[in-house]
């Protein structure tokens, strides 16, 4: 009986000890089970946290969308390329790139290439050990889809939000950060190259400057996980373009201010815009090359 | 006795599985949400597992050209007791400072409880629509109250083991092209 007793014992610290480390992983998703869930002690002071949220690249190309840039399939990343990666880095961040060249050709309904850039997503994703994404559901929607262009950009925006859902569930936020940092670099990458001629004031290199905003996010996202030598290693890749962006300078807006015509929204962000000059956007495109080919060369 | 002992262990070894279904995964609350058309939705939206008695910050970027529609959801568990603060870093103007809910919860009051909207003769989840001038931007500072068992501990005992609720909590964005502008 005291044998059993001492089992019981154990058994019992075990769960408890299994427990408490599961906090915050994945799990079940009914609403029911966190109304009465309390965590009593055992739970590190942290008083504040702080999440930096970047833009898929399908919420950059949707601007492209709206424009008038073209479709230029020897800017990407050939998906032959995969076999140059071999480390966890390379794989990571070059699946944020060919996220966002999937991206870019799905928003240019290209459907083969589309395939193409999916199934080189889907290999690497089982390398980085997140094939669990593409289930059976996902798969069949992308079985399913002929040259419809609103089904094809969901699909794969719906696949890219999945990853990140994902990452997030499971605790593999470093990941996460290279994957986000990828799609951004290879983002930037196409749009600069997608720019023949700089023109002040439009919209392209309007978006260009408000990236500013978003490599300050980016760079205090990598700064939260910069613990890891990956990590580390990409911020210090990322320096050169972070002094290039630093360098940008907000201007008062002088034309007339327009106001939406519904009184419920709320106008934000004043009248002064991120001012992108040639010179600067000649840097920024030959930066952003410098690191986008080190990824994909993986040099 | 062998075969009481090896249920015993059975049934012990079954119920760490169960507290692992129990954790939270706050992502997939997203999936819950669809949008309102003319709006799509837009992948800044997060939820994350929040605690009683913490604040949390997001930081994303309004781009101009779009207009933003910003709503926010939370675990029962808070009991909407959460406040929720935006500032538009461009211009460091606090353009939302509200509590999740208030006595009467009318339209632009509060954040989290429903509203009954005359116009569409319903009750409406409300939400705060942003038109970005220039890119600028939004730090959403979201305080979720200490609970009342966290109060207890602390008063009867400083060095009692603090109690604190976990649930998620969702902001949920979506945006549309901005068109809808004029003098």
């Amino acid at each position: 009986m005291n044998s059993l007793f001492k089992i019981i014992k154990t058994l019992v610290f075990v769960v408890i000890s299994v427990s408490i480390v599961s906090c915050g992983q994945g799990g079940n998703d009914s609403e029911d089970i966190f109304d009465d869930s309390t965590d009593q002690g055992f739970i590190k002071q942290v008083e504040s946290q702080t999440y930096y949220l970047i833009p898929s690249p399908e919420g950059l190309f949707s601007f492209i969308r709206d424009g008038d840039l073209k479709y230029v399939k020897d800017i990407l990343n050939p998906t032959a390329n995969m076999d140059k990666y071999i480390d966890t880095r390379s794989k990571e961040l070059n699946f944020g790139i060919y996220s966002a060249d999937l991206a870019y050709v799905s928003s240019f309904n290209k459907y083969q290439e589309s395939v193409d850039y999916l199934n080189t997503v889907r290999t690497l994703s089982d390398e980085i050990g997140i094939s669990a994404v593409f289930d059976e559901n996902l798969i069949g929607r992308i079985d399913n889809i002929i040259d419809d262009q609103d089904s094809l950009l969901k699909v794969t925006s719906d696949s890219y939000f999945s990853i990140v859902r994902y990452l997030e569930s499971t605790n593999r936020s470093k990941s996460l950060a290279l994957i986000v940092t990828g799609g951004w670099i290879e983002s930037i990458y196409v749009v600069t190259n997608l720019i023949d001629t700089y023109q002040k004031g439009s919209d392209v290199v309007q978006l260009l400057a408000d990236q500013k905003l978003v490599v300050d996010n980016l760079m205090s996202y990598l700064d939260q996980n910069k613990s890891d030598d990956n990590i580390q290693r990409t911020i210090n890749d990322l320096k050169n373009l972070q002094k290039i962006y630093d360098s940008l300078v907000k201007k008062e807006t002088e034309t007339e201010k327009l106001k939406p015509k519904n009184p419920d929204v709320i106008v934000v962000g004043g009248s002064s815009k991120i001012v992108l000059t040639k010179e600067q956007f000649d840097a920024l495109k030959t930066e952003i090359a410098k690191i986008r080919n080190k990824i994909t060369k993986n040099n | 006795m062998k075969t009481l002992k090896f249920k015993i262990i059975l049934l012990l070894l079954f119920i760490p599985l169960n507290i692992f279904a129990q954790s939270l995964d706050c992502s997939s609350r997203l999936k819950m949400r669809q949008p309102t058309p003319p709006y799509k939705f837009n992948d800044l939206s997060k939820s994350a597992q929040c605690l009683t008695g913490k604040t949390y910050e997001f930081v994303l970027t309004l781009t101009k050209g779009k207009e933003y529609r910003m709503s926010f959801f939370a675990s029962p568990v808070f009991n909407n007791d959460i406040q929720f603060r935006i500032i538009d870093l461009n211009t460091n103007q606090k353009v939302l400072d509200l509590p999740g809910e208030t006595e009467a919860s009318s339209k632009g009051e509060c954040v989290l409880k429903s509203y009954f909207d005359d116009k569409q003769n319903k009750l409406v989840h409300p939400f705060f629509t942003f038109y970005p001038e220039s890119s600028t931007q939004f730090k959403i500072i979201i305080k979720v109250a200490s609970s009342e068992n966290a109060n207890d501990a602390e008063s009867s005992n400083f060095n009692a083991p603090e109690t604190r609720k976990k649930g998620c909590v969702t902001v949920y964005i979506q945006d549309r092209k901005a068109e809808d502008t004029g003098f």
